[in-house]
C-alpha cells in the first residue's frame, strides 16, 4: 500500500529530550516527493537525531511523523522497506565484497522483478564501483566506501533516500562524485540529505530546511529562502560627490532602505527597494542625475545560501 | 490536523520477520564456515584442545579416583562451555560500536531476528564443533563401551547446557558494557558447575541442592542423582529432568530479556 501524499516526509512536532536538554524541538518538516531536499545545520544542530527519528533507531520524546506515508513509530518496519538510508560514519562487514554487501542488503526486501544480478550490476555501474565489485571492502577510501554506501540504500529502489552527511568527509573529488549520483538519483527518487557543506547545497537542492540549536529556523524553496526577509536589493558603485544624490534617493518612496561604505576611492551602495520595476526604470535614471557622479557597476544582489545561512544561525543564536 | 489521520497502515508481516532472520543467519554461519578448509581447521583446533584438556583432567583426577569418564566429560563440557561464551561475549556489542549494528537495523530487519539469527547460529556452531563432533570423536574412542542411545542423549544434554551459557551470555552483551561482569558471571557458573561434578554422589549439602534442580548444573552433577558420563554407559536418561526443564526455560527467559532490552536500545 503506497501513500498518495504529495509529501515523503511529513513531521509534526517532533522532538527529542535527553536528560532536560531538547536536541530536537517539535520540528515540522515537509518534504515534497521527487525533491532533493537539503537539511542544514551546523555540527550537534540535531539533523542526524531528526534523521535517527524518522528511520526509527531512536524514538522520539514527542510529535509524530510519516515518511512515504506510514507513520514513524508504529510502522518502523514499513518505513525502512520503503526507504534507503545512509549513515554519517557507514561501516559495512569489511570481509565483505560490494557485490556480496549488496546481495545481502537485498535480501532484506521483497524480491523484485528482473534479475537481483542485473540490478547489483546497474546499481554499481551507477556509483562507479563495477570494477572494484569483487574486491574486499576493509581496503576501501573514505569516497569508495561512501559511494557503496550510497548503492546498498538505492539496491531497492526506495522511493525516498536519507542520506546523513554524505559528502562531509570526503576531498573535492569524492564529493563531485557523490553530488554527481545524487544528482543521477533524482529522477528515481526522493532524496533527503543533511550536510553542512552550503555550496553543495545550493548546486543540486531544490528545497532547503535550516536547523540550529534543533530548532527549524527556516524551510522552502531555495529562491525563497534566498530571497525572506532580505526584500530586493540593488548593489551599485559610484565616484563622485554624491550628496546631492543620496538626499534625492532618500526621499524616493520606493526605496526601504541606503546604506554606503567607502573603498579604494569608491563608494558602494546597498539599496533596498519595494519594486523591482521601479528599481530597474528609475534608480539608474537618479543616480546619473547628478553630473558629478560616474557609476562604475549595477546590478541586483544576489543572495548565497552561506549569508542566509549565517544570518538565520547568528540571529537565532544572539 | 493529526498526522496519524493520514498514516497508511502496514501490518506485521512475518515475512519481514522470516526474510530478516535467514539472511543473517546465513552471514553468521558464513562467517564460520567460509570454506572447507577452514571448517576442517576449526574442528581440527577445537578437538585436539577438547581432548588435550580432558586428557589432562583425567589425569590429574587420579587421587580423587573420579568415576569412569566423568572427568572426561566434565574437560569436554568445560571447552564447550567456555568456547560458546568467548565466542558470544561482545557478538551484540562489537557490532554497536562498528557501527554495523546501526547499519543493519536501517534495513526492515525486526530487532528480534537480528538477536535470535545471531544466536542461533553460534548455537549451531557451538553444536557442530563443540559437541557433536567432540562426542563422535570421544565414542570412536571408547567404542565399543559406549551406548547409542545413551551418547545421543548426552548429546542432547551437553547441548543445552552450551545453549544455556550462550544465550546467558549473549543477554549480558545487551544489558551491558562491562566485560567484566559479561564474561565473569558465565566463566563463574561454569566453574562452579565443573566443581560440583567432582562431589560425591547424593551430598547432602542444605540449600545448594536445590541449585541442582533449577540450573544446567544439575544434570552433570551428583547434586540430584544425575550423572551424564552413567547416562552414556548404561544409555539410561537421568535420574530427574527438571534441570533439563529448567535449562530450557532459562534459555528462552535469557532470550525474552535479551530481545526485550534490544528493543528498548537507542542506536
Amino acid at each position: 500500500m503506497t501513500s498518495s501524499s504529495p509529501l515523503a516526509i511529513q513531521t509534526q512536532g517532533l522532538t527529542k529530550v535527553y536528560g532536560r536538554k531538547a536536541v530536537v524541538s517539535a520540528i515540522d518538516l515537509a518534504v515534497p516527493k521527487h525533491s532533493i531536499f537539503g537539511f542544514l545545520g551546523q555540527n550537534g544542530a540535531g539533523k542526524s537525531t531528526t534523521m535517527k527519528m524518522l528511520i526509527g533507531a531512536i524514538r522520539p520524546s514527542q510529535g509524530e511523523g510519516l515518511v512515504c506515508g506510514h507513520d514513524i513509530q508504529r510502522d518502523s518496519l514499513a518505513v525502512r522497506q520503503r526507504i534507503g538510508y545512509l549513515a554519517q560514519d557507514i561501516r559495512f562487514y569489511p570481509d565483505l565484497t560490494p557485490r556480496e554487501t549488496l546481495q545481502f542488503c537485498a535480501n532484506f526486501y521483497p524480491p523484485q522483478s528482473g534479475k537481483l544480478t542485473q540490478r547489483i550490476n546497474e546499481v554499481l555501474e551507477l556509483v562507479g564501483l563495477r570494477d572494484k565489485a569483487d574486491r574486499q571492502i576493509q581496503g576501501f577510501s573514505g569516497g569508495e566506501r561512501q559511494r557503496l554506501g550510497i548503492a546498498q540504500a538505492c539496491i531497492h529502489k526506495p522511493n525516498l533516500v536519507i542520506l546523513d552527511e554524505p559528502v562531509s568527509a570526503l576531498d573535492p573529488m569524492g564529493r563531485y562524485d557523490v553530488l554527481q549520483i545524487m544528482q543521477n538519483l533524482r529522477q528515481y527518487t526522493t532524496i533527503f540529505f543533511s550536510t553542512h557543506i552550503l555550496s553543495d547545497v545550493q548546486k543540486i537542492c531544490d528545497r532547503v530546511a535550516i536547523i540550529d540549536q534543533g530548532i527549524l529556523v527556516t524551510q522552502g524553496t531555495i529562491e525563497s529562502v534566498l530571497s525572506a526577509d532580505k526584500g530586493i536589493v540593488y548593489n551599485v558603485t559610484t565616484k563622485g560627490d554624491t550628496d546631492a544624490v543620496q538626499r534625492t534617493l532618500m526621499q524616493q518612496p520606493w526605496i526601504t532602505s541606503l546604506n554606503t561604505r567607502m573603498s579604494a576611492g569608491q563608494l558602494h551602495w546597498e539599496i533596498g527597494v519595494t519594486d523591482e520595476h521601479w528599481a530597474e526604470t528609475r534608480l539608474l535614471r537618479l543616480l546619473l542625475q547628478e553630473p558629478q557622479v560616474q557609476v562604475s557597476q549595477f546590478g541586483r544582489k544576489t543572495y548565497q545560501l552561506e549569508d542566509i545561512f549565517v544570518n538565520l544561525v547568528a540571529g537565532e543564536s544572539r | 490536523m493529526n498526522l496519524l489521520v493520514l498514516r497508511v497502515r502496514s501490518p506485521f508481516s512475518q515475512q519481514f520477520w522470516n526474510r530478516s532472520y535467514f539472511n543473517l543467519m546465513r552471514r553468521e554461519l558464513r562467517q564460520w564456515f567460509p570454506d572447507r578448509r577452514k571448517v576442517w581447521f576449526a574442528i581440527l583446533t577445537w578437538t585436539i584442545l577438547t581432548t588435550l584438556i580432558s586428557g589432562i583432567w583425567l589425569t590429574s583426577d587420579q587421587d580423587i579416583a573420579p568415576p569412569p569418564y566423568s572427568s572426561t566429560v566434565a574437560g569436554w563440557l568445560f571447552i564447550a562451555a567456555m568456547r560458546g561464551v568467548l565466542s558470544l561475549q561482545s557478538i551484540l556489542s562489537e557490532e554497536r560500536l562498528t557501527g554495523t549494528l546501526s547499519w543493519i537495523l536501517s534495513k526492515p530487519v525486526p530487532r528480534s531476528a537480528f538477536y535470535l539469527a545471531k544466536l542461533n547460529a553460534q548455537m549451531i556452531v557451538a553444536f557442530v564443533i563443540s559437541v557433536l563432533i567432540q562426542g563422535v570423536f570421544f565414542a570412536f574412542t571408547r567404542f565399543p563401551a559406549v551406548n547409542l542411545g545413551g551418547f545421543l542423549l548426552v548429546i542432547v544434554y551437553l547441548t543445552l547446557i552450551v545453549w544455556f551459557y550462550q544465550s546467558l551470555t549473549m543477554m549480558l552483551d545487551v544489558l551491558t558494557t562491562n566485560k567484566v561482569a559479561k564474561l565473569g558471571i558465565p566463566i563463574a557458573l561454569i566453574l562452579i558447575g565443573n566443581f560440583f561434578t567432582l562431589l560425591d554422589p547424593n551430598p547432602q549439602i542444605n540449600g545448594i541442592t536445590i541449585l541442582g534442580y533449577l540450573l544446567p548444573w544439575g544434570m552433570n552433577a551428583p547434586l540430584v542423582g544425575n550423572d551424564i558420563p552413567n547416562v552414556l554407559v548404561t544409555g539410561q536418561p537421568l535420574m530427574t529432568s527438571a534441570p533439563v526443564i529448567a535449562t530450557l526455560l532459562w534459555i528462552f527467559l535469557f532470550c525474552a530479556i535479551g530481545i526485550h532490552h534490544l528493543n528498548r536500545q537507542e542506536l
